[in-house]
């Protein structure tokens, strides 16, 4: 980055190229990006849809005592008759045995034509046992000759941690259900619906 | 940069070349400018702990306008709303459906005509309950949002 331009070797001028203020100006822009860099390459996403107004408040009883704006849900027909997936969590502040509080204690399959739910797994077996006991079990319903409706909802408890209602979406997504959709946790479901 | 050694007489410069150092230089930030991503406040928030969905797709931008919402693990909203009091489904339902009014005045200032695809962004923390994330999703319902993304991880951090 230096010239030199000598004449006949007697004196000579030297031009030279200062970088040093390049090179600052090339740290503190580094410095920059480097602390406004984002890796979201790891971060996804999960996509939904949410009923639209025509769909609410169409159909179901509604309690005298209901709030004005807590509609009954009708839903539509692709999301009726479905397998239930219902999860249930240890309560706040509780334990069940070597589960403790926001962890899923019980793991139901409900089939649309059964009147009560099958227990798949329990706080008996670890979670991971758990929820690969339930992707089998969905799989199998699949196979199942008349199976033509891949749909799933998965009923949770309010006191479930997100986390782990995430990994029975997981496991529901691994059995190869394509729709997939959350109900209402029992505290909050409206009057009528779901 | 350069160093002069000896005293007097004959001059001995000891030039440190830092053309290498200012081409690796420019080129991390060739780099960074080209994996850079601008991220407002309330699309990413260190204090919301994602939980891990191996499922999830990677992300798009298929839609015209985002609401994004950050659910830490109390179930509190945190982000560009931590200073808005939305301690009610009620209270979030109206910010809501201001939000949604005031994304639908702009795109349509910018010439934008018929539906416009608002898409709700729900990021929330691993260790928040699923009632506090329904509540969330329950108000976006009631505030006429049709679409909502939850955000997870891939893979584990």
């Amino acid at each position: 980055m230096r010239r030199k331009y000598t004449d006949s070797g007697v004196g000579g001028v030297q031009m030279g190229l200062i970088v040093t203020p390049m090179l600052d100006m090339a740290f503190q822009l580094m410095a920059f990006f480097i602390m406004t860099y984002h890796p979201s390459a790891l971060e996804g996403h999960i996509d939904g849809n949410l009923l639209p107004p025509t769909l609410i408040a169409t159909k179901g009883p509604k309690a005298a005592d209901a709030p004005p704006d807590l509609p009954a849900i009708d839903e539509p027909p692709q999301f009726q008759d479905v397998l239930m997936v219902i999860v249930k969590s240890v309560a706040k502040g509780q334990t069940e045995g070597t589960r403790v509080d926001g962890e899923p204690s019980r793991v139901m399959l409900k089939r649309p034509e059964a009147p009560q739910p099958v227990t798949v797994s329990d706080t008996d077996t670890t979670l991971d046992e758990g929820l690969k006991k339930l992707t089998s079990e969905l799989k199998k319903i699949l196979k199942e000759p008349g199976a033509t409706k891949a749909n799933i909802k998965i009923e949770a408890d309010g006191d479930l941690k997100h986390m782990y209602l995430m990994r029975v979406y997981d496991a529901c997504k691994i059995a190869g259900y394509q729709n997939i959709s959350f109900v209402a946790p029992p505290k909050n479901r409206p009057v009528g619906g779901n | 940069m350069a160093a002069s050694l000896g005293g007097g007489g004959s001059s001995n410069e000891l030039d440190i070349n830092l053309t290498p150092l200012l081409d690796v230089v420019l080129q991390l930030i060739m780099f960074f400018m080209i994996t850079v991503n601008f991220v407002r406040v309330d699309q990413f928030d260190d204090r919301v702990a994602l939980p891990v969905a191996q499922s999830a797709v990677p992300l798009d931008a298929t839609a015209e306008e985002w609401i994004f919402l950050n659910l830490n693990s109390e179930g509190k909203l945190v982000g560009n709303l931590d200073t808005l009091t939305l301690d009610t489904p009620e209270k979030l339902k109206a910010h809501l459906m201001r939000e949604k009014e005031s994304l639908e005045n702009v795109a349509r200032a910018k010439g934008k005509a018929g539906d416009i695809k608002i898409v709700v962004v729900l990021r929330a923390d691993k260790n928040c309950r699923y009632s506090e994330v329904w509540q969330v999703v329950d108000s976006c319902q009631r505030a006429g949002f049709r679409r909502w993304q939850l955000r997870v991880m891939t893979k584990p951090a």
